[in-house]
């Protein structure tokens, strides 16, 4: 700084600490009262700032998680396609059709259907999901 | 660089009237209302000058002080820059808004100057009225000159030089390097040097 930059900041120190020492009272009353109106608004909102300002983000955020969570849960049964679906679905068991005994002829055919029943040949069969 | 010093704390005060400039060393005050007396009249002669506006200013400063009140739990040595970095906001925000007043206002063939502080008018009769003048002229020298400068020019002289921030505190309340700190200033004296080359 040389030496006519630093008169004329010497001078404009000294224009603004005279302004500061002037400040008409009407000013001075309005920021007294503004001070102290600051400290009354400011006394009940202790909370973090940074709490306040990530506060509603994080809320919103969560919101939208857990509503997009719901909704996935209530429209995908009905919306997925139908292979997708059946497969899903888990395999049904198979059930072997055994004709019921009363209407057997007589007690010759029970017995065939029973060595039927147990022969390796119908146990292969169910196996692959023939019957 | 300048032997400028930050200026002592007026010691907190509900009384009206000049500042009575106090001799003891600066230290920040540990009651946040004390320490917003202290600097209340500084922060709106300093939003004066950046925005050349009284009732801005006033509003500026007292958002401010809503703002810093939020910060109560901080450590009381951090409250300084962090009051300065608000109003720096503050004032930014508000000249980027008045600019824009301005142009929709001038469109549209309306004048937006304003001075309605009747009491900042009428004469002390205590005070030499030549004095006064001089006093009034100055000021308003300085405060077209100010005016005048880029942004960032403004804010750095205003917190460097008029204010008394050390480089760190005034980079802290800027949000720059202390690097740019010295370039802005350095250009803000040598064009406040050119505009008030009467002053030298």
């Amino acid at each position: 700084m040389n030496r006519d930059e630093v008169e004329v900041a010497g001078k404009a120190r000294a224009a603004f600490e005279h302004a500061v020492r002037e400040i008409p009272v009407a000013t001075a009353n309005r920021l007294r009262l503004a001070r102290r109106n600051a400290l009354a608004h400011g006394a009940g909102r202790a909370a973090s700032p940074r709490a306040a300002r990530w506060g509603v983000p994080l809320a919103a955020a969560a919101a939208l998680v857990l509503g997009l969570g719901w909704w996935q849960q209530s429209v995908a049964p009905d919306s997925a396609p139908v292979v997708a679906r059946a497969a899903r679905t888990p395999a049904a068991p198979v059930v072997p059709v055994v004709p019921s005994l009363p209407m057997l002829a007589n007690d010759d055919e029970a017995d065939l259907y029973d060595w039927l029943a147990e022969a390796p040949v119908a146990t292969d069969a169910r196996g692959d999901g023939a019957l | 660089m300048s032997a400028w010093r930050r200026p002592a704390l007026a010691e907190p005060t509900d009384a009206v009237g000049p500042a009575a400039p106090s001799p003891a060393a600066p230290a920040t005050p540990r009651d946040l209302d004390a320490f917003l007396a202290s600097v209340e009249r500084r922060a709106f002669r300093v939003a004066e000058l950046a925005l050349g506006e009284r009732e801005d200013a006033f509003d500026a400063v007292q958002d401010a002080m809503v703002k810093l009140v939020r910060y109560r739990e901080r450590p009381p040595a951090e409250w300084p820059p962090l009051f300065w970095s608000i109003l720096r906001r503050q004032l930014t925000d508000r000249h980027r808004r008045n600019a824009v007043r301005r142009r929709v206002l001038g469109w549209i063939g309306r004048d937006d100057a304003r001075d309605d502080d009747l009491l900042a008018a009428q004469p002390d009769p205590h005070e030499d009225p030549l004095r006064r003048q001089e006093d009034a002229e100055a000021w308003r020298a300085l405060s077209r000159a100010l005016q005048a400068l880029p942004r960032r020019q403004r804010e750095c002289f205003l917190l460097r030089e008029l204010q008394g921030l050390d480089v760190a505190e005034t980079a802290r309340a800027m949000g720059c390097s202390e690097g740019s700190v010295k370039t802005h200033l350095s250009r803000a004296m040598s064009a406040l040097r050119d505009k008030l080359g009467d002053w030298s």
